[in-house]
């Protein structure tokens, strides 16, 4: 999941960055209003982190303008301005949250999960697919009552694709959201991605819950999908 | 607590109990005025009707006693003349008898009733003719001192009525017996019942003698004589005193009527009775009138005939004055009543009166009590509603929620005070809120960063490296909040005036040069030029201390707020009894607006900067207020785009020193 986290305080900024990609976000960074302005609208965030104090152009009235141009990225207010008055009018404004700062990190990226199911309309923490269960929350998956470890960028493929199940995903929606503005586009990256993931994942189930739409991209085996995976399409 | 309404209310009844009291002792004193002058002339009027009455009573009381002593004195008149009527007095001497001593009176009584008596040959027929004989005879007995009677001797032969009807006098010279007048018998008897007193005087005047009293008869029941005061009498033939008071010794206050006689018979002269005189006049005694009659010498002799003396008859009649009282008694009475019931209706129409001036002051205070209640509360009203207002005034919105319209002339004043009151107090609550949310903002910031900092370390092992790194950024964080700290510690003692610094003598230049060795590194480091000049000697009386932070502060701005490649200059130089420190910028400057925030706390012409250094919107708010506590002033000049100029200027030391000071320059 791709988070813009805005904020002008140098050591903060670089110590919820390295807190966010550890939890397996890609983050990008915006230190002012105007770079952040820049951002939102060029690429599909799944949550802005937002400062209010900003050089520049403050949160506030960048939120306001975005919301004002149809801009629906959920947004997380993230401030020192912790009065009753500040949240107020910060949620009114259009935020999805508000957090005060200091914030415990654990909330932080409790609530940015929260943003991101919410942006998929997913309440249950709880992702399932056939006999495979994705716990957002802790972060583990499960496969017949089997526990398989993946790494966090491999969790995070495949907790998009579960968001967007029975949906074909393609390859450069997978890189927008999974990667950060620094990691460089190598053409397969994804499709390497992808076939770990089926190794752990599919290599001894069945049935095989990620397909290749030729031409597409993947998908994540919906209800409504054949049972049986046509033979030969496994890539 | 006193209450405006209660004392206002109390003032203005004492105010009206005094007016009451005035209009009522007014009111009272000529009421009082006006009732006693009617009592007095109602009184006099009854006054004046009981004396008139009096006088009448009185005037008919002696109208009376008159009458009584007059017909008693004709009665005495005729007794004597009949007793003495024989007595003729003789016919003048004719032809050669000797004229009077006085020929001036020496009238001859023509007309001779009776024959001349044959005296004193003759002898009388009746007892009192006898008797008469022999008083005569001892009266012709020439006066002299022996034979004179003296006033004791006169008062023990006064005798009293021997029978009824009759009195009699008997005087070593004379003696008579007169009928009382039937009507005037019961007077003299013992045990009467009436009140009256009769009293006859007999007086008798010898020749050459004063009148002197010879006899007196009184009743019995008249202890004492009633007084004769022989001076009064006139010699007349019947005359009389008017009625007048008298006291008697033991006997009371008596009215009495005087009337006298003249034995006279036939009313035409006196009776005299002739005594044979030579040459020898009268003398009247004072206030006595002798009138002298001549008569023919009887007998043989031919010397003068004169009477020997003459008697005049007083009679008094008296009744006792409280006889006239008690005939008054009645009249005083009823006037007594009159007067008092006139007195007691003064005094009754007085006490309506006061009872209803009472009643009337007692009403009018009890209205006016109420009504001053009810008048002071609607004349309250204003500040009542004033007073509610303030009570809903909130810290919400500090506004008094009353116009100053709703309220009465006198209390706008107060209206716009407390107006002006709470703005001063909205905006010292605002700024208050204000600087508590910059600082908290300014706090969490760091600590946000630190804790952050911190937790993302702790989330997993880490390599040393990676630990150092952290420990670096939280030691450069931990020093930005001590910096903060610092700084809002140091508004806070200037606000609470305590910090106070240490003055001495300071070169500017050197302070000058203090500063440049500091910031030019750092000027530097980030690409600038510095530059430092000093121009002519400039001393001032500062604290030192103070003043390079002052210096320090900007020129770090300077630096701060520059652009690549800028330039920093700082200039020191006297101007006219001053000391001028100019630092200039080729920084991103700032707007009018921006200018005019710029000395205000926590003010950030950009928000950024924050990340970038310590400066907390602090650093030109403590500025401002050590250039003030020094004394000086401090002004900006900044173009937008081009560069800021602070220009900061303290007075110089009284006494320059001529030190030539050579120009620091460095680039």
């Amino acid at each position: 999941m791709r988070v813009l986290l805005v904020e002008d305080t140098q050591p903060l900024m670089r110590a919820y960055r390295q807190g966010l990609e550890e939890e397996g976000f890609a983050v990008d960074v915006a230190t002012d209003g105007e770079e952040a302005d820049v951002k939102a609208r060029t690429t599909q965030y799944d949550v802005v982190i937002l400062d209010i104090m900003l050089p520049k152009i403050d949160g506030l009235t960048l939120l306001k303008k975005w919301r004002t141009d149809g801009i629906k990225t959920h947004v997380l207010m993230l401030t020192a301005r912790g009065t009753t008055t500040d949240k107020v009018a910060g949620l009114d404004i259009g935020a999805d949250d508000y957090l005060t700062k200091p914030v415990d990190l654990d909330e932080l990226f409790a609530r940015v999960r929260a943003l991101v199911r919410r942006g998929h309309q997913q309440k249950d923490p709880v992702l399932r697919c056939y006999d495979m269960d994705i716990d957002t929350a802790a972060r583990t998956v499960r496969r017949a009552g089997q526990q398989i470890h993946l790494t966090p960028r491999e969790y995070a493929l495949l907790e998009f694709l579960a968001f967007h199940r029975g949906k074909v995903v393609t390859r450069s929606m997978i890189w927008e959201h999974l990667y950060d503005e620094y990691d460089e586009n190598t053409s397969n990256v994804v499709d390497v991605y992808i076939r770990y993931l089926r190794n752990k994942i599919d290599k001894g189930f069945d049935p095989p819950l990620i397909l290749t739409r030729w031409g597409e991209g993947y998908m994540l085996r919906g209800d409504d999908d054949p049972p049986a995976p046509p033979a030969g399409k496994k890539g | 607590m006193r209450s405006i309404r209660r004392s206002l209310l109390s003032y203005f009844l004492v105010l009206l109990a005094v007016a009451l009291g005035l209009i009522a002792a007014f009111v009272d004193r000529y009421a009082v005025g006006a009732v006693e002058a009617r009592e007095e002339s109602e009184s006099n009027r009854i006054t004046a009707a009981f004396d008139t009455r009096r006088v009448e009573a009185q005037t008919k009381f002696d109208a009376e006693l008159v009458q009584e002593a007059r017909s008693l004195a004709g009665e005495l008149n005729r007794s004597f003349f009949k007793t003495w009527g024989r007595f003729r007095p003789p016919d003048p001497p004719r032809g050669g008898g000797k004229g009077p001593a006085d020929p001036k009176s020496a009238p001859e009584p023509k007309t001779s009733i009776e024959p001349r008596p044959s005296f004193p040959g003759k002898a009388p027929e009746d007892d009192g003719r006898e008797y008469l004989r022999r008083v005569t005879a001892l009266m012709l007995q020439p006066p002299a001192a022996g034979n004179w009677l003296p006033v004791a001797q006169a008062a023990s032969a006064t005798h009293r009525a021997w029978s009824p009807g009759w009195i009699s006098f008997a005087s070593p010279r004379t003696a008579a017996r007169v009928q009382i007048p039937e009507m005037l018998h019961r007077m003299f008897e013992e045990g009467g019942d009436h009140t009256g007193y009769y009293q006859f005087h007999v007086v008798a005047a010898y020749p050459g003698r004063p009148w002197q009293s010879i006899g007196t008869v009184r009743p019995a029941r008249l202890v004492n004589d009633l007084p004769l005061d022989l001076g009064r009498v006139e010699d007349s033939d019947l005359e009389f005193l008017p009625p007048e008071e008298v006291r008697v010794e033991g006997q009371g206050t008596f009215r009495r009527a005087l009337v006298w006689t003249s034995v006279t018979p036939q009313g035409s002269r006196p009776l005299a009775v002739p005594v044979w005189h030579e040459n020898q006049s009268y003398s009247a005694g004072p206030g006595l009138r002798a009138t002298q009659y001549f008569y023919s010498p009887i007998g043989p002799s031919s010397r003068a005939f004169r009477p020997d003396f003459m008697i005049r008859v007083f009679v008094h009649a008296a009744r006792p004055q409280s006889e006239l009282d008690s005939r008054l008694t009645h009249a005083a009475a009823e006037r007594d009543e009159e007067i008092q019931r006139v007195h007691s209706e003064s005094r009754e129409e007085l006490t309506k009166l006061r009872t209803r001036l009472a009643a009337i002051a007692a009403g009018s205070f009890l209205a006016l009590v109420v009504g001053g209640w009810l008048i002071v509360a609607r004349g309250l009203a204003p500040v009542r509603t004033l007073s509610d207002a303030v009570s809903r005034v909130s810290e919400k919105d500090f506004a008094l929620p009353v116009a100053v319209t709703d309220l009465s002339v006198e209390l706008a004043p107060i209206h716009a005070r407390i107006t002006q009151t709470l703005d001063q107090l909205r905006g010292a609550f605002a700024r208050e809120k204000e600087a508590v949310a910059d600082i908290s903002h300014e706090l969490r910031t760091p600590i946000a960063s630190l804790l952050a900092t911190i937790d993302v370390s702790l989330r997993k092992p880490r390599t040393p490296d990676q630990y150092r790194t952290t420990l670096q950024d939280c030691r450069g964080i931990a020093k930005q909040l001590g910096q903060l700290v610092e700084r809002i510690m140091t508004l806070a003692s200037l606000d609470a005036g305590t910090a106070r610094g240490a003055v001495c003598r300071v070169d500017a230049a050197e302070l000058a040069g203090t500063c440049a060795v500091v910031i030019r590194p750092l000027a530097e480091a980030h690409g600038m030029t510095f530059t430092l000049s000093a121009v002519g000697p400039a001393e001032l009386d500062s604290d030192a201390d103070r003043l390079r932070e002052v210096l320090m502060n900007l020129l770090h701005n300077a630096v701060e707020y520059n652009r690549p490649n800028g330039r920093v200059e700082l200039a020191v130089r006297p101007d006219a009894g001053r000391v001028v420190f100019e630092v200039r910028d080729t920084g991103i400057g700032m707007s009018d607006a921006v200018r005019a925030k710029i000395f205000d706390r926590f003010f950030r012409a950009d928000a950024s900067r924050t990340a970038t250094g310590v400066h907390a919107g602090l650093g030109l708010a403590i500025v401002k207020e050590y250039v003030q506590r020094l004394g000086g002033t401090i002004e900006v000049e900044s173009t937008p785009g081009e560069g800021s100029l602070f220009r900061v200027s303290f007075p110089a030391a009284a006494a320059q020193t001529e030190s030539p000071f050579p120009p620091a320059d460095a680039a």
